[in-house]
């Protein structure tokens, strides 16, 4: 016997640690790479004209009901709260015609302003509507506030008022009496949460309003329904340090368990069907379940085709469909609208047979996500899927998406299109990870390089290739007035150290605004070549002209107070009078230097940052996109990658200078025309600027409408509304930026590891902890070996 | 099925039987190191020996010869080289040293031995925490050297930084070595030791001819644990000073732990080989030192 309980004994030994290794075998519940179990697809509801505006929406009985502020007189500005209620299903939209929303208190003081707010509506579990409704009356001059309520009425089927609680006793004798929610269980209590200097109390009445207890003094949290009947507090718990649910125990009259929520629920629901409550993060909806404490992801917005910007009044029915709201805006007419959306989820093998073009992103920029919606919808070949890595973060590693992303390539999962905005491109090019696309442009039949403004993807490249597509640019640099800074562009720190001490009046060298950090990151951002021989991997920070920079940038402020004074000396002043020479500044269009140019006396000379080959400005771009050399459908990607460098595309997106020269050109032409101004007439200006009155706006009530004569027109706010009207930029001048963009050989560095040693050293310098000479050294040593692992 | 198994069996040899066994008992053990350690470590050494994961080509020993030709590398190497020879032989001697002292009748021997023990329980956080206060340029060790004139230190931006770290390494691993060495030092038949007493040795003889000998197993055992501990020093630079420290502190792991993040597979599955190598010729010498230093002892 004993021998076999040995026997025994040593087959479960073996047993478990044959186990552990069984570890590795787990198929992956969430694979990043594979297509949505489902998607929902959106049915609109159109709504009748008057509806501009939908809140509160609930459901309730099988009913939506939703609240509008109809405009009555759009002359009068005259409005009317309305609620209207419709089948789930859309159909039968129907106006509680008997609501009426709360009377208002009469106050017979002249200049006094009073509204009504129907803060929520509420179903209670017999199905009954109420409305929670807040009055406030307030004067302005002199300020004092004459008055507010609360009142909780319950409606009929028809929407008329058959009782009401009023809730304004709660907070009476409150320095700053207010009610932030009330909710209601599914026995009919109410639990009313209200703001006390020392933190939310909760206060819970029955149904006619009668007051059982009261829990004061708790952390702030949002009052919500769970599914199960319950009221609970979501926010921040002391005792587990996280965000979590508090359900209500109303036998106990207090709080029960908290139960932790997921780091990224922060956007809270009440809940509804398995689900204790909703929430939802940036791409997703999700379900929790208290008693698991497990999310399930119920929806991603983006893989049914939908924007999640305007998307609002979300409600998850019992039956898994959603309902919600979503303002959409036509650029064309100009013109938005609300409409309500019924999404109903449907199997993704049911969808049309579309190949999968994957796109990973470690933060997803807001025109691309829209290029991929509409590239989706329009698509009969090919289907964008996002693989959103930003989702890995979390609060404590903001790192880990970058790090899965990397994991993920290694792993040899590696998605078509990389977002390469926020990636470093440069190491991910070194490692043949990224095609070069010239090889797309030079096969396209509508685009070629020469279509394109070379210069700017020439200074893109990698080894000669293109390996990031990019469809708009901006051109980083320092302007002056070439006879302060002297005619010709670039400098290097010499001449730049020349300039300061021919003008000691200019205290403020570039403005007002940069600080010490600020001023370092822009300078080496654009100057890095100078210390950084990336061919080489050697490093010069040491060499005396790093220590010059630092002792420069030592001369900002280390932080920006705002004073009263400086309201009256703005950047034209400060250049009038010579404290500032110069100007930092970011060109995203030709318009842009039209002030810029008035502002130094109409002439400016493009320095850049001071550096030894004389070439410190640089560009930047927001949105870098790149095709992987391991995508299988590298076709497909060009095809969704093209569209940005179109000229339509590019017309109706522009968010800085086109890489489409077409494009480009006419913004240039653009620049050189004219422009029509408003109603009133152009009033030159020192430095030639004009100002251009639109006299159709009176915004102080006085006789004086577009009065050019008005003295007081100075200040640019008493009578109408004024526009500053530049010339227009002369040929010279448009040569002058395209020779600049011409003569810009690279990117601004994004480097962020390179830019977090030097900015950490530099801040031992910036305290005073450390001479420029010892911080350059440190830099040297610290640099050297990054540079060194990476070349 | 039973009784052809038995029927098998009886044809075979008992050794035979004995091997066939004894294989299937170790199969887990063998599959669970195969799996951990020497199938990656054959993943590891092809990856040294191709251009690149996502397009991989035969490269031969390119990237050993990248690898021996990066300045990092370099660095990296002869900086952890002279932090394990300077901090590897102070920890055995130390060590060995405090276990001697506690060996002979001193009192509060106990109260001793707890202290040094005392680091092993320490959280590493909270120990580079204390050392970054103690060595910050305006630090309690720049207070008390200020006291007697000299000039404040920039201790970890400066050349002395790797003796901050040398301080920590035998603070935090004295007191695990004491250990071993008093067990070791328990177990010298005490015969032996009387009888060289009598006959007249004094106690440098006994420690030369007799205890070291004796100790030979567990100064191997020690100095490669040391050893691998000198290697393992990264944690706490990392958490002084980070991923890019200044001057000497910039160690082998550094290096490897950085172009991790940087995609460079290549070159880290070659520093990877090349350190193994490295380690295996190390541990192998000092074998070879006991053994001829040692073997009659243990005969």
């Amino acid at each position: 016997v004993r021998k076999n309980i040995k026997r025994l004994l040593a087959a479960i030994l073996v047993a478990a640690l044959l186990i552990p290794m069984l570890a590795g075998c787990r198929r992956s519940q969430d694979n990043i790479f594979g297509t949505p179990e489902f998607v929902f697809l959106p049915e609109i509801v159109s709504l009748p004209d008057e509806v501009q505006y939908v809140s509160n929406l609930i459901y309730s009985n099988d009913r939506i009901f939703f609240m509008s502020e109809v405009i009555l007189n759009e002359m009068t500005w005259e409005t009317e709260l309305r609620i209207y209620s419709m089948n789930t299903d859309g159909t039968n939209l129907t106006r509680l015609e008997n609501f009426t929303r709360l009377e208002l208190p009469q106050f017979d003081q002249e200049g006094v302003y009073s509204w009504v707010d129907v803060r929520s509506i509420i179903a209670d579990s017999n199905g009954s509507l109420w409305v929670f409704e807040n009055w406030q009356a307030t004067r302005w001059e002199p300020y004092e506030q004459l008055g507010q309520g609360f009142l909780l009425s319950k409606l009929d089927d028809t929407g008329a008022k058959i009782s009401s609680i009023d809730l304004s006793a709660l907070v009476a004798g409150e320095e700053f009496p207010w009610i932030d929610s009330v909710v209601m269980d599914s026995f009919g209590n109410i639990y009313v949460s209200t703001s006390g200097m020392s933190g939310l109390d909760i206060t819970v009445l029955d149904t006619n309003g009668d007051l059982q207890f009261k829990i004061a003094d708790q952390p702030w949290g949002q009052l919500l329904s769970m599914s199960d009947g319950r009221v609970a507090l979501a926010g921040y718990v002391e005792s587990i340090q996280k965000r979590a649910l508090r359900p209500f125990d109303h036998a106990a009259r207090a709080f029960g368990d908290a139960i932790p929520l997921p780091d990224n629920a922060w956007d809270v629901y009440p809940g509804t069907g398995d689900y204790s409550v909703i929430f939802r993060t940036g791409n997703s909806i999700f379900g929790f379940i208290s008693e698991t404490e497990e999310s399930v992801r119920l929806l991603n917005w983006l893989e049914s085709n939908i924007i999640p910007d305007s998307i609002g009044n979300l409600t998850v029915l019992p039956d898994g469909r959603i309902i919600c709201t979503n303002w959409s805006y036509n650029m064309i007419t100009g013109r938005g609208g609300i409409e309500v959306m019924i999404l109903s989820r449907i199997p993704y093998s049911d969808l049309p047979v579309r190949t999968i073009i994957t796109l990973a992103s470690a933060q997803l920029n807001w025109s691309l996500l829209h290029q991929i919606v509409q590239f989706n919808r329009t698509s009969l070949e090919y289907r964008i899927q996002i693989i959103d890595y930003s989702d890995f973060n979390t609060d404590e590693d903001r790192s880990a998406a970058i790090r899965k992303l990397s994991t993920d390539i290694i792993a040899g999962n590696i998605p078509d299109i990389l977002d390469v905005s926020n990636l470093p491109v440069a190491q991910y090019a070194a490692r043949g990870l990224l095609e070069d696309l010239y090889t797309f442009i030079d096969a396209d039949p509508e685009l070629s390089r020469s279509g394109l403004v070379e210069a700017v993807l020439k200074a893109s490249e990698f080894d000669g290739k293109l390996v990031r597509m990019f469809p708009s640019f901006i051109v980083n640099t320092v302007i002056g007035h070439p006879s302060v800074v002297g005619p010709g562009e670039g400098w290097n720190m010499a001449e730049f150290r020349a300039v300061l001490d021919a003008n000691p009046r200019a205290d403020k060298p570039m403005g007002e605004w940069l600080i010490k950090t600020n001023f370092l990151e822009a300078a080496l951002m654009n100057s890095m070549d100078q210390y950084i021989d990336w061919e080489t991997g050697r490093v010069h920070f040491d060499t005396g002209d790093y220590a010059q920079l630092l002792e420069f940038a030592n001369m900002f402020p280390d932080v920006f107070v705002w004073d009263d004074d400086m309201m009256w000396e703005g950047p034209d002043q400060m250049i009038a009078n010579g404290r500032q020479i110069m100007m930092q500044t970011n060109l995203w269009d030709f318009e842009s230097l039209k002030w810029q140019r008035d502002m130094f006396g109409g002439e400016i000379v493009f320095k850049g940052f001071p550096t030894d080959s004389r070439q410190g400005s640089s560009f930047t771009s927001f949105i870098g996109l790149a095709i992987t050399t391991r995508s299988n459908n590298k076709d497909g990607a060009w095809e969704f990658l093209r569209e940005f460098l179109t000229s339509d595309w590019q017309r109706a997106n522009f968010n800085g200078m086109p890489v489409n020269k077409e494009v480009f050109d006419e913004m240039a032409a653009q620049a050189m025309v004219e422009r029509e101004g408003w109603n009133g007439p152009a009033i030159p200006m020192p430095g030639g600027r004009r100002i251009i009155i639109d006299d159709t706006v009176d915004d102080d009530d006085d006789d004086s409408l577009g009065d050019v004569a008005d003295p007081e027109i100075d200040d640019g706010w008493d009578d109408g509304w004024w526009f500053p009207q530049d010339k227009p930029l002369t040929q010279q001048e448009v040569d002058q930026i395209i020779n600049l963009i011409n003569s810009i050989t690279n990117f601004t560095n994004t480097n962020q590891e390179l830019m977090f040693i030097i900015m950490e050293d530099a801040s031992d310098f910036f305290n005073g902890r450390r001479s420029a000479q010892d911080t350059a050294r440190i830099t040297q040593s610290r640099v050297s070996r990054l540079i060194a692992e990476q070349s | 099925l039973k009784s052809k198994i038995s029927d098998y069996a009886e044809r075979l040899s008992k050794r035979q039987r004995d091997n066939i066994g004894g294989a299937i008992w170790l199969a887990p053990s063998i599959l669970g190191v195969a799996t951990f350690y020497i199938i990656p470590f054959c993943v590891v050494i092809y990856f040294s020996l191709i251009t690149s994961t996502i397009n991989p080509s035969f490269a031969f020993l390119d990237n050993y010869i990248n690898l021996f030709g990066n300045r990092a590398f370099q660095e990296a190497t002869a900086n952890t080289i002279k932090f394990s020879v300077v901090a590897v032989p102070l920890a055995v001697a130390l060590s060995l040293l405090i276990a001697l002292m506690l060996e002979a009748r001193i009192p509060l021997k106990s109260y001793f031995r707890t202290f040094f023990l005392s680091p092993l329980m320490v959280p590493v956080a909270s120990v580079v925490l204390i050392w970054q206060v103690l060595f910050h340029p305006n630090g309690a060790v720049n207070e008390l050297i200020m006291l007697f004139g000299a000039r404040g230190i920039d201790w970890m931006q400066s050349e002395f930084s790797q003796f901050v770290v040398v301080v920590l390494f035998l603070w935090k691993n004295l007191g695990f070595n004491m250990i071993l060495f008093m067990a070791a030092l328990s177990n010298i038949p005490r015969e032996i030791l009387e009888t060289a007493e009598v006959e007249g040795a004094g106690p440098i003889r006994k420690l030369f001819y007799i205890k070291l000998r004796y100790l030979s197993p567990t100064l191997l055992f020690v100095t490669i644990l040391s050893l691998i501990n000198s290697f393992k020093v990264f944690r706490e630079v990392y958490l002084l000073t980070g991923d890019y420290p200044y001057g000497d502190l910039y160690m082998l792991q550094h290096f490897m732990n950085n172009i991790f993040r940087f995609l460079d597979y290549q070159r880290l599955a070659a520093a990877a080989v090349v350190m193994t190598i490295a380690m295996v010729i190390i541990i192998a010498t000092l074998f070879i030192a006991e053994n001829r230093y040692g073997r009659d002892v243990e005969e």
